[in-house]
């Protein structure tokens, strides 16, 4: 069935491979992380721009990926599709990645567990999901649809609670295993975001790990970010922490079936940090994941 | 205990900075106290101030220049949703600003939103009227000096278009004294 994620012999000896995040900002940065990273993820919403109402990926944007393939495998990563809007989920998005679809093949795609727009509406922010049976028969009838309709894996990623939980009748491990166990689907385990839950509302990342299927995890996400009033924000805009790689390495250990590590940083970031900052930022994540 | 569309809708509302009715539930009384949502109010002002420097640079430098930048980011947003892409959010902040009271500032953002949306084939040229040389205007605000005082007696319209010469086009008129 497409969207499983079965056990490999290849994951059982060999070590993740690498991927970071490129939203088709320019071939001078693209010629420099290419031959540092396995994999890119691409955010179809980011590489996308708008005309007389019609949202569409943009073709130099699209040329430019295309002109590192099959020397780099892509995976699409979105942001827009909302699959937790109660009324329904951005249509608009699946546009996008069908466009996409048409043109490249990636090895996967994924999305977050939040929401965006309600009532049609974009918040201006993603939410988390309530954690209730109502939410994972929605979600999961949701993710049977794009399984259908995209005959690559589809993964989900937990995203990070800056507001206080709703009511749940699941631990935030329980109702992903939920979700995987239902659905058949992979997991992205961001990193960087359960740090922040740890130390905006502290999460207890042992017990999560403990709790969670680790044998659906296919991907991980490292990145570093910004404190602020206190709060530790999923801005993915600095090089990544000693701790987040550290525990990043420690779930790679414990999980079977990791395939790749994504190092994610923001586009508008990358004048900040430099070309060189980044690349050097690619190196120390590989030597990381190869110490493995 | 709420159905999840009263869930959803009342967070769209205390997010957004609506009215909300809460009808008493302890969950989003929570929130509404919450030092998170002030600080995700924020964030989301803080990422459309971003980008609308990052899009819509020089009038971001003129609406700094008169000091009434975040208020002008302020107006544009407050209370409303965002547009579905990021992308968008400079075109809907230089299309409010084509009734604001300053006319170089009308001005400099039409010439920026017929720059990120140029007219298409077949589509009528936009035309701007500007008090003062549109040419010094830019220079200033890209090297940081002064910006030229309005002209008198002359008045400059640009053409940006398809049929244009070059996609535009700038004369100087002189005005009927």
């Amino acid at each position: 069935m497409a969207g499983e994620v079965s056990p490999t012999q290849q994951n059982a000896t060999k070590r993740p491979a690498l991927a970071t995040t490129y939203e088709g900002v320019g071939l001078d940065l693209l010629e420099r992380i290419a031959p540092l990273v396995d994999y890119l993820e691409i955010p179809p919403d980011s590489i996308a721009r708008t005309s007389s109402g019609r949202t569409s990926l943009r073709p130099e944007a699209l040329d430019q990926i295309a002109s590192v393939v099959p020397e780099v495998n892509l995976i699409v990563h979105g942001i827009g599709l909302s699959i937790g809007s109660y009324d329904r989920w951005n249509e608009p998005y699946l546009h996008l990645l069908d466009e996409f679809f048409s043109r490249l093949t990636p090895r996967w795609h994924s999305e977050h567990l939040g929401f965006t727009t309600v009532g049609g509406e974009n918040i201006g922010t993603m939410l988390a999901l309530p954690r209730t049976d109502e939410m994972l028969d929605l979600v999961c009838e949701r993710i049977r649809r794009i399984q259908e309709r995209y005959r690559v894996p589809f993964l989900v990623e937990h995203i990070i609670h800056l507001l206080p939980d709703a009511p749940a009748a699941y631990s935030p491990a329980g109702f992903l295993n939920a979700v995987t166990a239902r659905t058949g689907c992979g997991l992205i385990v961001d990193v960087y975001n359960l740090e922040c839950d740890q130390h905006n509302y502290g999460l207890d990342i042992p017990g999560f790990l403990d709790e969670l299927d680790l044998t659906a995890v296919k991907e991980i996400h490292v990145a570093g970010g910004a404190e602020h009033e206190g709060f530790r924000l999923d801005i993915h805009s600095q090089p990544t922490a000693g701790s987040t790689l550290e525990l990043a390495l420690d779930i790679v250990r414990r999980s079977p079936n990791v395939e790749v590590v994504t190092y994610e940083l923001l586009k508008e970031a990358i004048p900040g940090l430099g070309h060189d900052a980044i690349c050097a930022e690619l190196h120390r994540v590989r030597a990381a994941v190869e110490s493995c | 205990m709420l159905t999840l569309a009263q869930q959803q809708e009342s967070l769209r509302a205390i997010v957004l900075g609506r009215p909300a009715e809460t009808d008493g539930d302890a969950w989003l009384t929570e929130i509404t106290a919450s030092r998170g949502l002030q600080l995700m109010r924020a964030t989301i002002f803080w990422w459309q101030r971003f980008q609308i420097e990052l899009q819509c640079r020089y009038t971001s430098r003129l609406l700094k220049r008169y000091g009434c930048f975040e208020e002008s980011v302020h107006a544009c947003f407050a209370g409303r949703s965002a547009p579905p892409s990021i992308e968008e959010l400079g075109i809907a902040f230089l299309i409010s600003l084509q009734t604001h009271e300053n006319a170089l500032v009308r001005s400099v953002a039409l010439f920026e939103l017929a720059c990120l949306v140029p007219p298409g084939k077949g589509s009528e040229e936009v035309v701007i009227e500007w008090d003062r040389n549109p040419v010094d205007v830019v220079l200033a605000l890209d090297g940081g000096s002064e910006l030229p005082t309005p002209e008198d007696e002359q008045k400059f319209i640009l053409r940006i278009g398809d049929e244009v010469p070059g996609g535009m086009s700038c004369i100087c008129e002189q005005q009927p004294i």
